[in-house]
């Protein structure tokens, strides 16, 4: 039964990396490879130069993204990255910067212990969770302040990610498709995700147990 | 000539924009609309019929699959081309019989 399990556990990781290879590495390089073609075409009809620029910008980002999505899944599955305190430092150099960036002042509170191991599935999922709340504080809320908590308590991990923005509106269609994707990790993780949203700001809660 | 009327269904915004590009950057092609969800796509396009749909499979909501099963049902004209990087017989049949229109 135990070997059993063990075997249901690798699949369902095969088959989550296979989705993320297949969603973000896939569409990413399905689109450098299409720019690249039509940045050929245009070359060779001597098209404007600003047009030729902003294929290659696309081009660039595409290619970002999938080293940025490679990134994510090699780390998701590295043997020596399991612990809850290397996920704490994957999220203050991704947040960080593009806090920073934006003079967003952010605030990191860390409760419980950081040494325990989390199996990958979780870590991976919990990680681009985390992503796609700060994505949205970047895009939508206009924050002065983030208060980023992770809380270990229980058997039970809790990420809240909370902002002093204009709070958003769960309807309009980019902010839709984060939520669904978030909405499914957090089914992946058999955990709950609270969202709160009102002109004060927002509050993004997810919380798993610990595995 | 006309140009032949292209519509595309694809999630990645990305890789939509990029082949919308493409295909609007290719002779005797126009693109009429470009759709993020297979769901979108059902009552939008009766003022404006593509000649072909280029329609992704994997998407959140609806999948290509089924919505393309529906195009066919209500304008049997349109031609779809499925855009897939699976391998999957499955998923391939699936798309296969969705594309035939109902009474052979």
């Amino acid at each position: 039964m135990q070997r059993l399990k063990q075997r249901y556990k690798i699949e369902m990781l095969r088959l989550a990396i296979a989705r993320d290879l297949h969603d973000d590495v896939g569409a990413a390089l399905g689109s450098i490879n299409i720019l690249s073609k039509t940045a050929t075409r245009k070359l060779k009809k001597n098209a404007a130069q600003q047009d030729i620029n902003t294929i290659f910008q696309k081009n660039g980002q595409s290619a970002e993204n999938t080293l940025e999505a490679i990134d994510d899944i090699v780390w998701s599955i590295n043997p020596n990255k399991d612990k809850l305190e290397d996920l704490i430092i994957l999220m203050r150099e991704y947040a960080i910067p593009l806090l920073e960036a934006r003079n967003i002042k952010f605030y990191f509170d860390i409760q419980g212990t950081t040494e325990q191991q989390i199996a990958m599935d979780l870590r991976c999922n919990l990680f681009l969770i985390f992503k796609e709340a700060v994505h949205n504080v970047l895009k939508h809320a206009q924050a002065k302040n983030v208060f980023i908590e992770l809380l270990t308590q229980h058997h039970q991990i809790i990420l809240s990610v909370k902002d002093d923005g204009v709070g958003f509106d769960s309807t309009i269609a980019t902010n839709r498709n984060g939520l669904k994707n978030m909405h499914q990790r957090v089914a992946l993780s058999k955990g709950a995700l609270t969202i709160e949203s009102s002109k004060d700001g927002s509050n993004i809660i997810f919380a798993a147990p610990i595995r | 000539m006309k140009p032949i009327k292209a519509a595309l269904c694809e999630d990645n915004t990305t890789f939509r924009e990029s082949l919308a590009g493409f295909i609007e950057d290719t002779p005797g092609f126009e693109v009429i609309a470009t759709f993020s969800s297979a769901e979108s796509i059902l009552g939008k396009i009766v003022a404006d019929l593509p000649d072909i749909i280029l329609m992704d499979i994997d998407m959140p909501v609806m999948n290509g699959i089924a919505a393309t099963a529906l195009i066919k049902e209500q304008f049997p004209q349109v031609n779809i081309l499925i855009l897939t990087v699976y391998e999957d017989d499955q998923k391939i049949f699936d798309a296969i019989l969705a594309t035939l229109p109902a009474t052979c």
